[in-house]
């Protein structure tokens, strides 16, 4: 069996609280040692070596929430581009929406996924099941059968499940099967007609805004289903203040809900728009500076768990039209580590906590062996240089689409190299 | 009468506060069937399934469906009982169903008339004299 190890790393692993100085194993696909004096007796003759130069070496990184466009929009993106994105992006798993054409509302949908990321051998890709037929809200999907097929949870991706019957059957179905329902928060009918967010900001640009309490009332209404039914709920990419708030009262009171966010609600506000920037569209819209701080006090204390890239990849002919008409989302694979390293840059939290939000947390709420450093664990790993200084280039992307709203942005962080089951899928270049 | 009852179903399809009858519920077949000494199935009523109480038939036979797997975890001599009409493939395998060492269902469907027809004749029985 091929051993590689790894010497001279800055050592992470946020579960354990582990940053020391060290090296680590590999045999075959699992990690067999790791920890500070591991090669000071010399390293394993037989082994290949990864010299880290003193890198940080951590979980890869498990994103739970992104988009492809495979099947039904290839052309934006492919399971393979979408897997090389996520490797150039130092992550190594990823669960995908089901808003695909057809829908993943089917178990040969499930198999279907599982199949074409098992083939491509690059990054783990596991599928959310929808938690109703076609997503369209009306009838609850199989979520039974889904869930044996290998579903790690239960989302109508981009649409917010807004019928209240539905959703508290959803609830009181999911309570039981023990599945976790993913809500997009945003009430459709406040939201009808937005394209960003409600304010001084929207008015001046003339564009139609999405009020900020559209998100706050929903997950409120959402928060009183989960006392009645004590189902698991997570809101995707929160944004507002008021809706970060719900959910830290709501954790405070003992109820089972998780919230994510989402990079480019910690790191850009409505200003963005500006110019009518259509990079900038993305869902829930960008917020007022009061939200962004909000955000960012919200995954520094812990209301928010997990940060998630948000993946949502778009094509030129989508994006390059008049601001109203483009539409939502934004890449955020390869963006995701370096952006969100400037919330420890800037001192809102520690280089393990903010890991501990893209490893082994969301690896926890799917319920997937990921997110770890140590023996036994599956070898996906991270190699990276928290301090390189980097410009953010759309040419450098390895998203077949390249709508990213921090185009030109300098940040700081580079990933070096990506390893799934112990082989190196991602190596930076120079 | 004494017996113990247990509920099994999706809670769904369950009423609110239904455990203040009395019943034991369960929302897993194998479990809520351990050691049972009777197993009475019901009909999902197909009305029900217009709106979205459950994702589908297929997803409720695999769940909560009768089969021979599932009633494994009762007592080897449990009674299968049904009040009818079955829907095979639904709620109850046809196998399990047709199983004569096993099923009352016919018995029952059969006694069931004559239950009602004593039913009809207690409860008419003063307006009948008096007439």
């Amino acid at each position: 069996m091929t051993r590689t190890a790894i010497t001279g790393a800055r050592l992470l692993d946020p579960a354990s609280g582990l940053d020391a100085p060290g090296g680590l194993l590999i045999e075959g696909e699992r990690i067999v040692d790791v920890g500070p004096r591991l090669f000071a007796a010399g390293v394993p003759e037989d082994a290949e070596v990864i010299e880290a130069r003193g890198a940080c070496l951590a979980p890869g990184l498990v994103d739970m929430r992104v988009q492809l466009g495979e099947p039904g929009a290839e052309h934006k993106e492919t399971f393979a581009s979408g897997t090389a994105a996520a490797a150039a992006g130092g992550v190594t798993s990823f669960a995908c929406l089901p808003n695909t054409d057809p829908v993943i509302d089917d178990p040969a949908m499930v198999e279907f996924v599982a199949r074409r990321a098992r083939r491509l051998k690059r990054v783990k890709v596991y599928p959310y099941g929808a938690i109703t037929k076609g997503c369209a809200g009306l009838q609850l999907a199989e979520m039974g059968l889904l869930m044996e097929a290998g579903a790690v949870g239960f989302t109508d991706g981009h649409l917010a499940l807004a019928d209240s019957l539905v959703m508290r059957r959803a609830l009181d179905y999911l309570s039981v099967l023990g599945g976790r329902l993913i809500q997009h928060p945003e009430d459709p009918a406040l939201a009808r007609g937005g394209v960003m967010n409600e304010g001084e900001i929207a008015t001046r640009l003339g564009l139609a805004g999405i009020p900020a309490v559209a998100e706050v009332i929903l997950i409120e209404r959402d928060l009183r289903l989960v006392e009645l039914t004590g189902a698991h709920y997570h809101v995707a990419h929160i944004s507002t203040a008021a809706a970060i708030e719900a959910v830290r009262l709501a954790k405070a009171r003992g109820l089972p809900v998780t919230a994510e966010a989402a990079p480019v609600h910690f790191a850009l506000n409505e200003l963005e728009v500006e110019g009518y920037r259509t990079f900038a569209k993305v869902s829930p819209p960008l917020r007022s500076e009061d939200d962004r701080r909000a955000v960012v006090a919200g995954v520094a204390d812990g209301t928010i768990d997990v940060i998630a890239s948000d993946h949502w990849p778009q094509d030129q002919d989508s994006k390059r039209l008049p601001f109203a008409q483009a539409e939502f989302g934004a890449v955020g694979l390869e963006t995701l580590l370096p952006v969100a390293l400037q919330l420890v840059q800037t001192g809102a939290l520690g280089l393990l906590e903010l890991l501990a939000k893209f490893t082994h947390k969301p690896a926890e709420l799917l319920g997937i062996e990921a997110g770890r450093l140590r023996k036994e664990a599956p070898a996906d790993l991270v190699l990276f240089d928290p301090e390189a200084p980097a410009r953010i280039r759309e040419e450098d992307l390895h998203s077949l689409s390249k709508n990213t709203p921090f185009e030109g942005r300098l940040v700081q962080g580079k990933v070096l190299r990506t390893l799934v089951d112990g082989r190196t899928i991602y190596q930076a270049a120079g | 009468m004494g017996a113990r009852v247990r509920l099994v179903a999706p809670k769904t399809l369950l009423p609110a506060a239904v455990e203040r009858y009395g019943v034991e519920v369960f929302h897993d077949m194998a479990r809520g069937l351990e050691g049972a000494d009777i197993v009475m199935m019901l009909r999902l009523q197909t009305e029900r399934m217009q709106g979205s109480f459950v994702p589908s038939v297929r997803e409720y036979f695999h769940l909560f469906g009768l089969t021979h797997e599932k009633l494994a975890s009762a007592r080897p001599d449990a009674l299968i009982m049904h009040p009818g009409p079955m829907n095979r493939g639904v709620e109850i395998d046809g196998t399990v169903a047709d199983d004569i060492s096993r099923s009352a269902i016919l018995d029952q469907v059969e006694l069931g008339v004559a239950v009602r027809m004593a039913c009809l004749e207690v409860l008419t029985r003063e307006l009948r004299a008096a007439a």
